[in-house]
C-alpha cells in the first residue's frame, strides 16, 4: 500500500520537481552555449570597441602633435628666414651693435621685420632685443623699449633658438607664444635675440579641431605651471586658469606617453590618450567620456542581452512545456497508481502515447486487470475459507451439544437397567433362585460392558473434539508407575501373569504432565497386554529416552500381532483379524484412545510385534520440566 | 457401616427425578435400609413438598422440566429453614466439569448415574457429614 | 535569548559611546597658537592665499590660528601704520610693501621681509584709450597725476621716467589728490598710476576701455606686497615664522588653483567687496603670484638690490641700510628645499 505521506505533500508539487529538473536541464542545455557565444562575442565585441575608440582616440592625439609639431618647425623656419639673406644679417647686427639710438637703422630694420611680418602666417608681430632685453625694433611700435629682462624667455633666449612654453604675462589675458633666434653676427657673436609672437589662439584652434571625437571627446594643452590649461575645454564651468588633475594630466606632465581608461577631470569616467610634448614643455590631451565611447558598445550589448534572454525564456517555455508532456503521464500513471493502493481496482491508466510511456501505460493497465482478479479470487477463497471455518465450528459445536446430549440420554436409562439389576442381585426385592441370579449377574456384567462403551465412544469422541484440557501438572513417574501396579497386581495375579514393574533411574524425578491421562493409556495397554497374554509375564518399563523424550513401553509374551495388522491396530474397532469381533472383549476403542491420548499429550505410540511371542508398545512422550528442576538441569 | 446403617431408618431423603425408574433404584435401596424415602418428579413439586417437610437430604437430577436440578438448588438454599439441608445432585451429566460446575453451584456432592447401588449408602455418608449425626 | 539581546544592548551602547567620543576632531585637542597678521589695506583678493589659508585648514595644519587685522584707516581717519603695528607686538606678522620695509630698516627698525605675494611689480599707468597713450614717451604733454615720491608708485615713476631718460619737465605733473577713477574719467588728468589688476578691472566693468603702461615692461620691478616681521620674532620664533609662512605659501598655491574659489572666499571677508570685480581682478593678478617659471612666494636678490638702488638713486635711502638685511630667504629655501 502506497504511504501517502511518503511522496511529496503535493502531487503538483512533485511533478513539478521533475518538472523543475527537465526544464532546467533543458534549459541549461539550449541556453549555455548561447549564454557562452554571447558573452564571449560580447567580450570580442568589446575588445574590439574598445581597441577602435583607442585607435581614434591615438589618431587624435598624433594628429595634434603633428600639427604642433609642423607649426612649430613651421615658425621657427619663418624666422631663420628673416635672416637667410647676409645683407639683412648685416644690417641688423649693425643696428644692433652700433645703431641701436639710429632712428633710421631702426627705421630699416623695422621695415624689414613688418615686410616679413607681411608674408607670412604665423607671427602676429616681430620683435628684437639686444643682449640687455631692451627691445630696440618691433612690427609694433608699443613694443619698442620695453626690456624683455623678466620674461620667461629671455634666459634661454640668448643660448638657443627656442619656442618657448607658452604663458601668461601680467596684463593681459592672451597667451603668449613667443619664437625667439638668435641673432649673430659675422664673428659669431650674439648680438641679440629676434622675436615672434605667435597668434595666442593658433593652439586653440588646433586643439578645438575634434572630428570625429563625439559630443564629449576633446584635446586640449595642459601647462606645468599650476596645471593650467592652455587652451579652452570644451565644456562649460571650466576656465583655462584653474589647476586640473587627473591620472591622465598627472602622467603627460610628468613625461608619460600612454592611453588609460580614468576618472577625468570633469570627474567623469573617461578615456584619454595622454603625451607629453617636450618641444613646447606641455601635456597634450585627447580625451573622450567612456560613456559615449562605449555606448554603441553598450548598445549592442544591451541588444545582445535582450536576446540572450528571450532566448532564454523560450527556451524555458519549450523546455517547460517538453518536461510538462513527459512529466504528465506518469503524474496520470501515479493517480491512477494511488486509486489502486487504495482499493479502487477499476482505475485504468488513459495514456495515449505511442512511445515508451504508451507502452508503460498499457502493461500497468494489464497488471492492474491482473491484479483485480487476482484479488476476486483471492477474496472468494477467503470467504469459502471463512464460511469452511464458520462450518467446521458449528460442525464441533453441534459435535459438543450432541456428544454431552449423548452422554447423559445414554446413562439415564443404563441407571435403571444397572440399579434394578444391582438391586435384585443384592436381594432387596426378595430372594432368586440361582438361575435367576446368574441370569442377573449376565444381565448386570452386559450392561457394564454397555457403560464401558459409551464411557470408551464419549472419551474417544471428547478426545477428537478437542474437549480435552491436557494437564501440565509435576508427578513423579516413580509413584504413578507404582500406582498402576498396585491397580493391575490383582488383574495380572488373577490370570496368573507376572508384571514386573521397571523405572529408569536417569529418569527425572519429577516430570511435569498430565498424570491421570499418562496413567488412563498406561492401564489400558496393561489391561491389553494381560488380555492378550495366556501366560509368562507382563511388564511395564519408564525410562529416559535422550533428553528430550521418555518412554513407556508395556511389553507382553502375549500372541503377538500379524505385520499387516499393524497399521490399522490403534484405528476404532479394528481387531487384529481385521473383523470387530471381539473375543477378548474390550470396547475395540482402547488403543485409539490411548493413541489420541498420547498425541494429545505431545507424543506418540509405536508397536513392534512378533506373532507368537509378544508385543512391545511404546509411548513416547516430551520431557517437560518444572522450571526449579530445568534450571539445574 | 453398620452404624450409618443403622441411623438409616431415620434418614428422611427427599428425591427429585423426572425419569420414574431412577426414582425407583433409589427409593428401593434406601427403602431397604428402613429410610423414609419421599419423591418428587420435579423441582416445583419437590418445593411444593418441602413446604411440609424438612428432609435430611436432597438426592435431585438436574435436567428436569418445570424447574430443573439448578433452580431447585437456588431456592432450596434461598429457604431459611432448608439452608442446612443438603442437596446432592444424581444426575447423568458425567462430563468434564459437570462435578465443578456442580459443587460450584452449592450441590454438597455430586453422584453420577448410573449410581452403584451397593456403594450408595456409603457414598452418601462418605460425602454429607450431616448425616452422620 | 534574554542574555544574547542584552549582549547585544550593550555592545551597541558600548558603540555609540565610542562613537561619541570619536566624534570630537580627530587630532588631539592641542591648542592652536594664535597669530596676528597686520594688513596693509583692506581686504581684496591681494590677501587671497591668507583666506583660502584660513578656510582650507591651512593655517591649523600648522598649529596656528589666524586673525587678520584690516589695514588702510582708523575710525578716525588716521592711516593705520602696519610696520609699526608689528614692531609694537600688535601683530605677530604683517603685510607691507618693500619700499616701506627699506624706509624703515633705514630708521632702524628691526623689520624682516619672509616673503612676497606679488613677484612682479603690478604698478600700472593707465589712460584712457582713445588717448592712445601706450608708451612712457608718451606721456610728455599730458596731464600725469604723480604720487607721494616716497611712495612705491611715486619712486615707480620716477625709476620708469628716469631709466627711459624722458623728460619729467614736458610732463604736466599733478600730485595725486584723489584716489579715485574720477579724474580719468572726466579728463581731468590723462594718465595716473593704478594696479594693473584693479582699476583698469573696476573701468572695464564700467565700459571704459583704458590703456596701461607696465611699470614691469620697463624694467622697473620691486616687490609690492611682502609677509614681513620682526627681528625678534626671527630669532627666538623662527618655527612659528617657518610655520606661518608654509601655510601662507601653500595658501598661495591654493589661492591661483581656483581663482574663483578663492574671490570667493575673499568676498566673505568684507562686504565692501563685489564678487564679480574680485573674480577678474584675481584673473589679473595670477601672473603676479605666480609669472611663469617661478615659485610661489619667492624673493630675488636682484629685486630687492633694484628697489634699494632705486630709492638710494631718489635719495629716499641712505646708502649705508643694507639690503640683505631687509628680507630673507631662508624660510623659503626651508620650504622649497632649494
Amino acid at each position: 500500500m502506497i504511504n501517502q505521506a511518503s511522496m511529496q505533500s503535493s502531487r503538483f508539487r512533485s511533478l513539478t520537481s521533475l518538472r523543475t529538473t527537465l526544464t532546467a536541464a533543458f534549459v541549461v542545455l539550449s541556453v549555455l552555449p548561447v549564454a557562452a557565444a554571447v558573452f564571449f562575442s560580447s567580450q570580442r565585441i568589446q575588445a574590439q570597441s574598445q581597441a577602435q575608440v583607442n585607435t581614434l582616440l591615438d589618431a587624435a592625439a598624433q594628429n595634434k602633435l603633428d600639427t604642433i609639431q609642423n607649426w612649430i618647425a613651421g615658425s621657427q623656419q619663418t624666422l631663420r628666414i628673416a635672416l637667410a639673406h647676409e645683407d639683412d644679417v648685416i644690417e641688423m647686427t649693425d643696428f644692433l651693435s652700433f645703431h641701436k639710438d639710429d632712428e633710421a637703422a631702426r627705421a630699416a630694420v623695422t621695415k624689414n621685420l613688418t615686410d616679413l611680418l607681411a608674408k607670412q602666417q604665423d607671427f602676429v608681430s616681430l620683435f628684437v632685443y639686444d643682449l640687455n632685453g631692451e627691445i630696440v625694433a618691433a612690427t609694433d611700435p608699443v613694443d619698442v623699449g620695453k626690456f624683455t629682462k623678466t620674461a620667461p624667455y629671455f634666459e634661454g633666449s640668448l643660448v638657443a633658438d627656442s619656442v618657448h612654453p607658452p604663458f601668461y604675462n601680467v596684463g593681459s589675458s592672451d597667451l603668449n607664444l613667443i619664437f625667439t633666434r638668435q641673432i649673430i653676427d659675422e664673428q659669431g657673436k650674439l648680438v641679440g635675440v629676434m622675436a615672434g609672437r605667435a597668434n595666442p589662439n593658433t593652439l586653440a584652434a588646433f586643439m578645438a579641431q575634434r572630428a570625429g571625437l563625439g559630443e564629449t571627446g576633446e584635446t586640449y594643452l595642459v601647462s606645468l605651471e599650476s596645471n593650467y590649461f592652455l587652451t579652452p575645454s570644451r565644456f562649460e564651468g571650466f576656465p583655462q586658469r584653474r589647476s586640473y588633475h587627473s591620472e591622465g594630466i598627472n602622467r603627460s606632465l610628468a613625461g608619460e606617453d600612454g592611453l588609460a581608461s580614468y576618472v577625468g577631470y570633469r570627474d567623469v569616467p573617461v578615456i584619454g590618450v595622454y603625451r607629453w610634448l617636450p618641444d613646447l614643455q606641455v601635456g597634450l590631451m585627447v580625451e573622450e567620456d567612456q560613456a559615449e565611447a562605449y555606448a554603441a558598445l553598450q548598445q549592442t550589448q544591451r541588444a545582445n542581452l535582450i536576446a540572450a534572454v528571450v532566448a532564454a525564456l523560450i527556451s524555458v517555455i519549450a523546455g517547460s512545456v517538453l518536461a510538462i508532456r513527459i512529466v504528465r503521464p506518469i503524474g496520470a500513471l501515479t493517480r491512477v497508481t494511488q486509486a489502486l493502493a487504495a482499493g479502487d481496482l477499476t482505475q485504468r491508466a488513459a495514456i495515449q502515447a505511442r512511445n515508451e510511456i504508451g507502452d508503460l501505460g498499457i502493461a500497468f493497465n494489464q497488471m492492474a486487470s491482473q491484479l483485480g482478479e487476482t484479488l476476486q479470487s483471492l477474496e472468494k477463497s477467503v470467504q469459502e475459507a471463512r464460511v469452511a471455518t464458520a462450518m467446521a465450528r458449528e460442525a464441533n459445536r453441534l459435535k459438543s451439544e450432541f456428544l454431552s446430549t449423548m452422554s447423559h440420554e445414554l446413562r439415564t436409562p443404563l441407571n435403571a437397567i444397572i440399579g434394578f439389576t444391582e438391586i435384585m442381585m443384592a436381594g432387596m426385592s426378595g430372594p432368586m433362585s440361582e438361575k435367576q441370579q446368574h441370569k442377573m449377574s449376565r444381565i448386570h456384567l452386559n450392561s457394564k460392558r454397555l457403560l464401558d462403551l459409551i464411557n470408551d465412544l464419549l472419551d474417544l469422541a471428547k478426545i477428537e473434539a478437542g474437549r480435552v484440557d491436557v494437564l501440565y501438572e509435576p508427578f513423579a513417574p516413580r509413584d504413578l508407575a507404582h500406582g498402576i501396579r498396585a491397580q493391575m497386581e490383582s488383574l495380572a495375579e488373577q490370570r496368573g501373569l507376572g508384571l514386573v514393574v521397571r523405572v529408569d533411574p536417569q529418569l527425572p524425578t519429577v516430570l511435569l504432565g498430565d498424570a491421570g491421562r499418562i496413567e488412563q493409556a498406561t492401564k489400558n495397554l496393561l489391561s491389553n497386554a494381560i488380555k492378550f497374554t495366556k501366560e509368562g509375564s507382563v511388564e511395564l518399563a519408564l525410562h529416559a529416552n535422550g533428553g528430550d523424550v521418555w518412554e513407556i513401553v508395556v511389553t507382553d509374551s502375549g500372541i503377538g500381532i500379524p505385520p499387516h495388522a499393524l497399521e490399522y491396530i490403534f484405528d476404532e474397532f479394528r481387531q487384529v483379524d481385521g473383523t470387530s469381533q471381539r473375543a477378548y472383549g474390550g470396547s475395540g476403542l482402547g488403543l485409539a484412545i490411548t493413541r489420541n491420548l498420547s498425541r494429545i499429550m505431545g507424543g506418540d505410540i509405536r508397536v513392534t510385534s512378533t506373532v507368537g511371542q509378544g508385543s512391545t508398545f511404546t509411548i513416547t512422550l516430551p520431557v517437560s520440566l518444572p522450571e526449579e528442576l530445568e534450571a539445574v538441569a | 457401616m453398620s452404624e450409618a446403617i443403622s441411623r438409616i431408618s431415620d434418614w428422611r431423603i427427599l428425591v427429585v427425578d423426572d425419569e420414574m425408574d431412577s426414582i425407583d433404584v433409589v427409593t428401593e435401596v434406601l427403602e431397604f435400609y428402613g429410610a423414609t424415602v419421599y419423591n418428587a418428579s420435579n423441582g416445583l413439586e419437590a418445593l411444593e413438598l418441602l413446604e411440609t417437610i424438612t428432609p435430611d437430604a436432597i438426592l435431585s437430577d438436574l435436567s428436569m422440566p418445570k424447574m430443573d436440578g439448578w433452580a431447585l438448588l437456588a431456592n432450596i438454599r434461598k429457604n431459611e429453614r432448608l439452608t442446612a439441608v443438603p442437596v446432592v445432585a444424581l444426575t447423568a451429566h458425567a462430563m468434564a466439569g459437570d462435578e465443578q460446575r456442580g459443587k460450584a453451584a452449592g450441590f454438597s456432592a455430586y453422584l453420577t448415574k448410573p449410581i452403584s447401588v451397593i456403594t450408595l449408602i456409603q457414598d452418601l455418608v462418605d460425602q454429607l457429614p450431616g448425616l452422620r449425626q | 535569548m534574554f542574555n544574547r539581546r542584552f549582549r547585544i544592548v550593550v555592545l551597541f551602547v558600548v558603540l555609540i559611546a565610542l562613537l561619541a567620543g570619536c566624534s570630537a576632531p580627530a587630532t588631539p585637542k592641542a591648542e592652536l597658537t594664535p597669530v596676528k597678521v597686520q594688513l596693509a589695506w583692506v581686504p581684496t583678493i591681494e590677501y587671497s592665499p591668507f583666506y583660502v589659508a584660513d578656510q582650507n585648514g591651512l593655517f591649523a595644519d600648522e598649529g596656528l590660528k589666524a586673525q587678520f587685522i584690516n589695514g588702510g584707516f582708523d575710525e578716525s581717519g588716521k592711516p593705520i601704520d602696519e610696520i609699526a603695528n608689528v614692531v609694537d607686538g600688535k601683530a605677530d606678522f604683517g603685510m607691507t610693501t618693500s619700499e616701506k620695509i627699506l624706509n624703515a630698516r633705514s630708521k632702524g627698525t628691526p623689520v624682516v621681509a619672509i616673503g612676497a605675494f606679488y613677484q612682479r611689480s603690478p604698478i600700472a599707468f593707465i589712460s584712457l584709450a582713445d588717448k592712445n597713450i601706450t608708451k612712457p614717451q608718451d606721456f610728455v604733454g599730458k596731464n600725469v597725476f604723480v604720487d607721494d615720491a616716497a611712495g612705491s608708485t611715486g619712486i615707480a615713476y620716477v625709476a620708469m621716467m628716469s631709466s627711459l631718460g624722458i623728460d619729467r619737465t614736458q610732463i604736466h605733473e599733478i600730485p595725486r589728490d584723489d584716489f579715485s577713477n574720477d579724474p580719468l574719467t572726466s579728463g581731468r588728468v590723462d594718465v595716473m598710476s593704478a594696479f594693473i589688476n584693479n582699476q583698469p578691472v573696476q573701468l572695464g566693468q564700467q565700459g571704459v576701455k583704458v590703456n596701461t603702461v607696465l611699470a614691469s615692461d620697463y624694467g622697473i620691478d620691486s616687490y609690492a606686497n611682502v609677509i614681513f616681521t620682526t627681528e625678534d620674532m626671527i630669532a627666538n620664533h623662527p618655527d612659528m615664522v617657518q610655520r606661518f609662512l608654509r601655510a601662507t605659501v601653500k595658501g598661495i598655491d591654493a589661492a591661483i588653483s581656483d581663482p574663483q574659489k578663492a574671490a570667493e572666499i575673499t568676498v566673505g571677508y568684507s562686504d565692501a567687496l563685489n564678487l564679480e570685480s574680485e573674480s577678474q581682478s584675481m584673473e589679473q593678478a595670477l601672473p603676479l603670484f605666480k609669472p611663469a617659471g617661478t615659485q610661489v612666494g619667492m624673493m630675488t636678490d636682484a629685486v630687492w638690490s633694484f628697489t634699494s638702488e632705486t630709492m638710494v638713486e631718489q635719495g629716499l635711502l641712505t646708502g649705508s641700510t643694507n639690503v640683505k638685511q631687509a628680507y630673507t630667504l631662508q624660510f623659503l629655501k626651508e620650504i622649497y628645499g632649494n
